[in-house]
C-alpha cells in the first residue's frame, strides 16, 4: 500500500478540512487514482460527502494498493487541520502514508519545506508532522454509501451563506431565550422550518410561544440540474417544499460553506440535501 | 373577540431601526416588557423587583409613517366589534387614548437584530475582502450597500392579536409575529416633580465613568449624596472589597445644572443602578432628579442623527437610610 503526493493547493485543503472539522472529529478518507473523498458520519443528523478530483489539490500523485489502488483511511480532522495550518507559508509540502518507526502504527506524514531568504540565514527548514490514521479495509466501508435521494422537488441556489447563518443564529437565540424549559426538557428547542420553491424563493421559519418569525429571500436562482431536468411536472412553480431541521445542526452545516461559491439546496419529500459546488 | 378585525389599531414604518434598537437595548435587561401605544409614540416599560422601572419612549418622529386609531376612541368600532366588557375597562382606565399590552422584549430585540444581520455581514465582508470589493452581492451595486436601505413596519391589530414586524431589505423580508400578553399595570413609581430635592444635569459619560469606578469593588449599595456645599455631589459605595467614593465639584463645565436646596442622602441598590449602564454609555446627557421621598429619576437624552430620544429610569430608595427620618 503506497501513497505519496505533493500538495499544490494547500489553502483549499486547509479550508476544506477546517469546514469539515466543524461537523465531526473523524472522517473517512477514500483515495483512489482519480478522486479523493471525505465522508463524515458523526452521531448527529448531518452527514457530509466531499469529493474532489485529486489534481485540484495534489500534484505528482502516486497511489498503489492491493485493493484496486484504493486506500481507505480514518483521519482525525483536528490533527490534520493543525498539521496543514503549519504549512501556510510552506514552499513545498508532501503527504505520504507510512508507518511510525517506534510502534509500526500507520501515519500520514506531512513534510513541509519552508525556504527562508532572510539575511541571517538562507536555506530551508524541514518540518515533519505525523497524523495517526487507521487503515480501513474495503469491506468495512463498503456499507457506507451516499444516500440515494429521489428526484428533488425543488432546488435553489441559497443566498450568501454568512447571511443565512447570522439570521439562523438569531433564530436559535430566539428559541433559547423564550422557551428555556423546552430546551432543558427535550433539547429540541430550536426547530427551524426551511422551505423553498422553484420561483426563486427560500424561507426560514421559527415558531415558539413568544414569537413566530419568518425570513423570506426572493430573487434566487433555480439552477438547471443535470439529474433533474426542469420537468417539475405538475408541481406549481411557486409551491413551497419544506423540511424541518435542528437549528444548531443547520448552523453547523452553514459553516461548511466557507469554501463554497455556490450552494444548492434540494428538497425532497423525505430528506434535504445541501450541495456545495466550486472551490 | 373578533379574530378577523380588519381595522389596524397601530401601524408605523421606519427606516431607522438602529435607533429604535439601541433605545430598546437600554432597557433590555428584563426579558418581558409592557408596551403602551398612543398617538404620540410607543412607550416600553420594564420593571425589576418592584423598586425600579425603566421606560424607553419611541417618539413618533422616529417613524416615517405613524398611524394610531385608538379602538376606544372610535365609537363605531365599539359598536361593531367590542363587547360590553371592553367598554367597562375603558371607563375604569383614564388612559382612553392608549392601548397597552405585554410583550417579550428579548424576542423583540432579537427580531430587530435579524434586520441588522444582513448589513453587518456585508460590512464585515467588505472590510474582510479588502481589494475585492467588486465582488457581487447578488447583483446589488456597491454604492447601495454602503447604507442600509431597509425598512421596518410595525402593525398591531388590537387586543388578542400579535404585534407584527415586517423587516424588508433588498431581496430579504422577515416577518415576526410577537405574541402579546395581557397588560400588567405596574403603578408607576411616582416622582414628585413639585418637591424636587435635587436636579443635576451632566454628561452621561461622566456618570458612566463614576459608576464603572464604583463597580470595581462589586458593591451592593450605592449612596448618592447631594449638598449645596462641598462635596456637592458624591456617589459612594461600600462592598466586601472596600469602599469607593466619587465626588463631583459644582463646576459649570462639569455639572450643567445643579439645583440642590438642602443636603440629601439616599441609598439605592447598586445592581439596579447598573441596569442603566448601557443608557449611560450611549446617551449625551443625563438629568438626575430626586424628590423629597428619595425617589430617583435618571433621564437620559440620546441623540441619533439629530433626533433626540429619552430613556427614563426610576428608583425607590432603601427605606432605612432615608435621610428624611
Amino acid at each position: 500500500m503506497r501513497f505519496k503526493t505533493s500538495i499544490k493547493n494547500i489553502s483549499v485543503l486547509t479550508k476544506l478540512t477546517s469546514c469539515l472539522s466543524s461537523i465531526g472529529k473523524l472522517a473517512w478518507l477514500k483515495l483512489d487514482e482519480d478522486e479523493i473523498r471525505f465522508t463524515l458520519m458523526p452521531e448527529a443528523s448531518v452527514q457530509v460527502f466531499a469529493t474532489l478530483a485529486q489534481d485540484t489539490i495534489f500534484d505528482d500523485y502516486r497511489i498503489a494498493s492491493a485493493n484496486e489502488n484504493v486506500i481507505n483511511l480514518e483521519v482525525p480532522l483536528l490533527v490534520l487541520l493543525r498539521a496543514l495550518r503549519s504549512c501556510a507559508s510552506a514552499s513545498d509540502a508532501t503527504l505520504r502514508l507510512t508507518k511510525r518507526a517506534s510502534d509500526n502504527s500507520p501515519i500520514l506524514c506531512l513534510t513541509i519545506t519552508t525556504s527562508s531568504n532572510s539575511s541571517i540565514s538562507s536555506g530551508s527548514t524541514l518540518v515533519t508532522q505525523e497524523i495517526p490514521v487507521r487503515v480501513l479495509s474495503g469491506a468495512s466501508v463498503d456499507g457506507i454509501r451516499e444516500p440515494m435521494c429521489p428526484e428533488p422537488d425543488v432546488h435553489v441556489i441559497l443566498p450568501p451563506l454568512a447571511h443565512i447563518r447570522s439570521v439562523t443564529e438569531r433564530f436559535n437565540k430566539l428559541s433559547l431565550g423564550s422557551s428555556p424549559s423546552r430546551v432543558s426538557n427535550g433539547g429540541d428547542g430550536s426547530r427551524l422550518i426551511l422551505s423553498a420553491n422553484m420561483a426563486g424563493q427560500f424561507k426560514m421559519r421559527l415558531v415558539n410561544d413568544a414569537v413566530k418569525v419568518e425570513s423570506l429571500w426572493k430573487g434566487l436562482n433555480n439552477p438547471n440540474m443535470e439529474q433533474a431536468p426542469q420537468s417539475t411536472g405538475d408541481r406549481p412553480q411557486d409551491e413551497f417544499a419544506k423540511v424541518t431541521v435542528d437549528g444548531k445542526e443547520w448552523g453547523k452545516v452553514l459553516k461548511v460553506g466557507g469554501l463554497a461559491k455556490k450552494v444548492i439546496a434540494c428538497k425532497f419529500p423525505v430528506c434535504a440535501r445541501v450541495r456545495y459546488n466550486g472551490c | 373577540m373578533d379574530e378577523n378585525n380588519p381595522l389596524v389599531v397601530f401601524a408605523a414604518k421606519t427606516s431607522s431601526v438602529r435607533q429604535i434598537l439601541s433605545l430598546l437595548k437600554c432597557i433590555g435587561f428584563i426579558p418581558k416588557a409592557q408596551v403602551q401605544i398612543s398617538s404620540e409614540g410607543v412607550r416600553v416599560t420594564v420593571e425589576d423587583s418592584r423598586v425600579m422601572q425603566a421606560h424607553a419612549f419611541l417618539d413618533k418622529n422616529l417613524f416615517s409613517e405613524y398611524s394610531f386609531n385608538s379602538p376606544k376612541r372610535n365609537p363605531l368600532l365599539n359598536l361593531a366589534g367590542h363587547d360590553a366588557e371592553d367598554i367597562e375597562v375603558d371607563d375604569e382606565e383614564d388612559l382612553d387614548s392608549t392601548i397597552s399590552f405585554g410583550i417579550s422584549l428579548s424576542a423583540l430585540l432579537e427580531c430587530l437584530q435579524i434586520f441588522g444581520a444582513d448589513s453587518s455581514f456585508r460590512e464585515r465582508e467588505r472590510w474582510g475582502q479588502g481589494g475585492f470589493s467588486t465582488m457581487e452581492h447578488g447583483g446589488i451595486p456597491e454604492n447601495q450597500l454602503a447604507k442600509p436601505t431597509g425598512t421596518c413596519d410595525f402593525i398591531y391589530r388590537g387586543e388578542g392579536h400579535t404585534l407584527d414586524l415586517i423587516l424588508e431589505e433588498h431581496e430579504v423580508s422577515t416577518s415576526c409575529q410577537l405574541t402579546t400578553y395581557e397588560f400588567e399595570p405596574q403603578g408607576e413609581i411616582p416622582l414628585a416633580r413639585d418637591s424636587l430635592a435635587q436636579k443635576i444635569i451632566m454628561k452621561a459619560d461622566w456618570l458612566y465613568d463614576a459608576i464603572q469606578e464604583l463597580d470595581g469593588s462589586s458593591p451592593d449599595r450605592l449612596t448618592m449624596a447631594v449638598s449645596p456645599r462641598h462635596p456637592f455631589f458624591s456617589l459612594s459605595s461600600a462592598g466586601p472589597m472596600g469602599s469607593t467614593s466619587v465626588e463631583f465639584s459644582n463646576d459649570r463645565s462639569l455639572l450643567e445644572t445643579f439645583q440642590v436646596p438642602v443636603a440629601v442622602q439616599n441609598t439605592y441598590k447598586f445592581g439596579l443602578i447598573k441596569h442603566a449602564a448601557r443608557a449611560m454609555a450611549i446617551a449625551t446627557k443625563v438629568s438626575i432628579r430626586g424628590d423629597n421621598l428619595g425617589v430617583l429619576s435618571l433621564q437620559f437624552m440620546i441623540d441619533h442623527d439629530g433626533k433626540t430620544s429619552f430613556v427614563d429610569f426610576r428608583y425607590m430608595p432603601f427605606e432605612n437610610e432615608d435621610s428624611d427620618d
